[in-house]
């Protein structure tokens, strides 16, 4: 994938100049970022279970990147990148002793931060999406992590064997178990009983 | 089902929920057009795949991306281009950082609490560490938390300014008929009056105590200075004591310092808080140290006079000062426990009865009357009087008269005669008689049995003891030497009851002694009082000699006694 097919770097205020290379891969980096709040957001609450740190983490993950804006020109592919930082700097907030009390979370919290996709679905549609998002969010940590990678980041199996440092078998494997699991929590709402 | 079916299932489930890569997605299409069975299969199950996208997205407020988020210490970091290295998050170098990160944390933590640690340490330890001047300091901070008397501070600062334009002569007034012309210069026409009678009348008396005065004050700036056997500057000294200006003039115009005020009122403080509901206080020094006020100790009649003695000291009587009910209760602690005959020899035997005996004088004296002190205080006078040894000191009990026994009822007298009580001459000339047995001339030092042979303290316990008995430092060259013993040896932080006395000697002897024992004792001492929680204005006993049978509150209220030597008794001579 490339930089400028999918996001097309905005260059806002500076009409009387060329912005610099390091202007644009920050305006790059920041379009990336805006667009993709939802799926990143989405991604770290469902890995850290806490919505709160979910904003700050991509906020972070955001600073993280925009300090390496100067190396964008070699990254291949900047939305695998951006979700790389995101996950990583997720993984590390999680396994930094300082914060891992605030993850165990009420399997509800979820609720109350997200709002409703959409206030016109049915009670029945929102009864299967809430299902759905307690299933994804009581996924087993390894599975998850494959499952968001692919879902909201929309990486290649092979990219995300790449970031994982794992084949690509394996990595299918995790995807399969994962929507597995999401299928038959989805199977006990639509065919109940 | 054929082997090709096999592999599709396994993708099935990343193909029904839209999830598959570009290529499996063409060979599963591919699959399906041709294999019926899977196609039927694949028909059966709902798409997941829109429900499921939307499940793992999260809507939130949009977040403002901007870079100007950055604190400004990691822009700092990022601008060195190793840091910069070790923060980026794709180095390998970075996961030590992070872990960098924690130990500093740690460390820093850990230099914090020593800090703290340290610095309240300070605080609780500042009474075992020997005093530095650099620990004033520490004083100054907790200084608001000593005052309880607004008042005081107005005076400090009303007078610090005006005292230093006071010379530093002291205005001690006492008659002697016996006294040459000479000694008693430029004494104002109030004063001649009183001067000229053996026995001043009231009226006479009255005169006289408005000049001294005014003369404390500083308002005529005359130096007046006679000299007596007793009565008149004790008395003084009591007027003084009672009036918080004229006192704390004096104290300024003789060393004292806020510091020392403070430690003052501290010490009362504390003493106030440890005084038991029956009025006494305990000195069983462990029971104290664990908090417990309530438990008896041997010497508690005698632990009771000497805080009495402290309260009195600084101008606290039945009848005057904030630490009112205080003395009222102890005073009457002691005439409940005071034997028939007049005795307090209860536990504390001849020492506490001296004593007891000198507390009830002083508060007899301070109160006037309006203190129930008069008669207990003449019946225990009487009864050193009584029990005065053939060598005219006095022992523990058994044979052996000894400095130390005797030092305490020589003050009670002094103490009973200043306040108006009877103390028949041949005792005080029994005193004399003893000090001169036990005095070596040549050395100057006063010994404990024999004479000459004793420790620092039965030195200073004899200056003193000759002093109030009406001895001249320019007249008898003993006192010249013992002063200069003292001098020598100089304050003991081991030793309060050596400090007592040792003070007490080196005010009296005034110029050339007092002003560098003053340097060298106070302050100091202000240093090793006790600043936090409960034994806030106390002084720790550990290691003090004696102090393991009268405690912490012993050594604190010989102190306090120290530290109103400013005020306490007017110098005599001077």
């Amino acid at each position: 994938m490339n930089v400028n097919s999918s996001v097309s770097p905005s260059v806002a205020g500076h009409v009387d100049r060329t912005p610099s290379p390091l202007e644009v891969a920050a305006n790059v980096i920041t379009e990336f970022f805006c667009s993709l709040q939802s799926e990143l957001v989405g991604a770290v609450f469902y890995l850290t279970g806490n919505g709160e740190d979910a904003r700050d983490i991509v906020q972070e993950a955001f600073m993280k990147c925009w300090r390496s804006r100067a190396q964008i020109e070699q990254i291949r592919n900047v939305r695998a990148w951006i979700f790389q930082v995101t996950i990583n700097t997720a993984k590390d907030h999680m396994k930094s002793a300082w914060k891992r009390r605030s993850r165990p979370l009420a399997s509800q919290q979820w609720v109350a931060y997200s709002e409703a996709p959409d206030p016109a679905s049915a009670a029945a549609e929102n009864e299967q999406l809430n299902q759905l998002r307690l299933a994804i969010m009581n996924l087993r940590s390894k599975q998850k992590e494959v499952f968001l990678l692919r879902q909201n980041g929309e990486l290649t199996y092979e990219q995300i064997a790449g970031i994982l440092h794992l084949p690509v078998g394996t990595v299918k494997t995790r995807m399969r178990y994962a929507l597995q699991e999401l299928k038959k929590s989805m199977s006990e709402t639509v065919h109940p009983r | 089902m054929k082997q090709s079916c096999k592999h599709i299932q396994d993708e099935s489930l990343n193909y029904q929920f839209g999830l598959c890569d570009d290529s499996d997605q063409a060979r599963i299409e591919n699959h399906l057009q041709t294999c019926g069975a899977c196609r039927a299969e694949f028909e059966r199950d709902e798409d997941f795949g829109p429900l499921l996208k939307t499940a793992a997205l999260v809507d939130i407020p949009p977040i403002h991306f901007a870079p100007r988020a950055i604190p400004v210490a990691d822009s700092i970091f990022h601008c060195i281009p190793g840091v910069a290295m070790l923060l980026n998050p794709r180095s390998p170098l970075h996961k030590y950082v992070q872990n960098a990160r924690l130990v500093a944390v740690l460390i820093v933590s850990i230099a914090l609490l020593l800090l703290v640690g340290t610095f309240l340490l300070n605080f609780e330890l500042g009474s075992v560490r020997r005093g530095s001047i650099t620990d004033y300091s520490i004083v100054t901070t907790v200084e608001e938390e000593f005052i309880d008397q607004e008042q005081l501070d107005r005076i400090f600062d009303e007078l610090e300014t005006d005292v230093e334009q006071v010379a530093m002569e002291p205005v001690a007034v006492v008659l002697d008929a016996d006294l040459p012309p000479m000694d008693v210069p430029d004494v104002g026409p109030e004063l001649q009056g009183a001067i000229e009678q053996d026995q001043p009348g009231e009226e006479e008396f009255q005169d006289a105590m408005d000049a001294v005065r005014d003369l404390a004050l500083g308002e005529r700036g005359s130096r007046v200075i006679a000299v007596s056997n007793d009565d008149f500057s004790s008395i003084s000294s009591y007027r003084i004591r009672l009036d918080p200006r004229l006192r704390t003039k004096q104290g300024l115009m003789r060393g004292a310092s806020r510091q020392t005020e403070n430690a003052v009122l501290g010490g009362l403080k504390f003493l106030a808080r440890t005084q038991r509901g029956d009025g006494s206080w305990s000195s069983n020094a462990e029971a104290v140290e664990r908090g417990n006020t309530e438990v008896r100790g041997d010497h508690d009649t005698a632990i009771t006079g000497l805080a009495l003695l402290s309260f009195l000291g600084a101008g606290h009587s039945e009848a005057t000062g904030k630490y009112r009910p205080a003395v009222s209760k102890a005073v009457n602690y002691l005439r409940r426990t005071q034997a028939e005959n007049g005795s307090w020899l209860n536990g504390g035997r001849m020492y506490g009865h001296g004593i007891c005996a000198m507390a009830m004088s002083e508060a007899y004296g301070m109160a006037g009357a309006k203190s129930s002190a008069a008669q207990s205080a003449q019946l225990g006078i009487n009864f050193i009087v009584q029990s005065q040894g053939e060598g005219g000191g006095f022992g523990y009990g058994g044979p052996g008269e000894d400095t130390s026994v005797t030092g305490w009822q020589i003050m009670a007298c002094k103490s009973g005669k200043v306040a108006g009580l009877k103390v028949p001459e041949e005792a005080i000339d029994g005193f004399v008689r003893f000090l001169n047995s036990k005095v070596d001339p040549e050395t100057g030092r006063t010994g404990y049995r024999s004479p000459g042979k004793g420790s620092n303290a039965m030195v200073a316990v004899g200056l003193v003891c000759r002093l109030f008995l009406g001895q001249q430092p320019g007249k008898n060259p003993v006192l010249a030497k013992a002063a200069e013993v003292l001098n020598k040896a100089g304050p003991n932080p081991r030793d309060c009851y050596y400090d007592y006395y040792a003070t007490l000697g080196m005010f009296q002897m005034g110029k050339g002694h007092w002003k560098e024992w003053n340097e060298r004792f106070s302050l100091a001492l202000v240093a090793r009082q006790s600043r936090l929680g409960s034994f806030a204005g106390s002084w720790d006993y550990k290691g003090i000699t004696h102090a393991d049978r009268g405690g912490r509150i012993y050594v604190t209220a010989m102190n306090v006694l120290s530290l109103e030597v400013y005020y306490r008794y007017l110098p005599m001579y001077r």
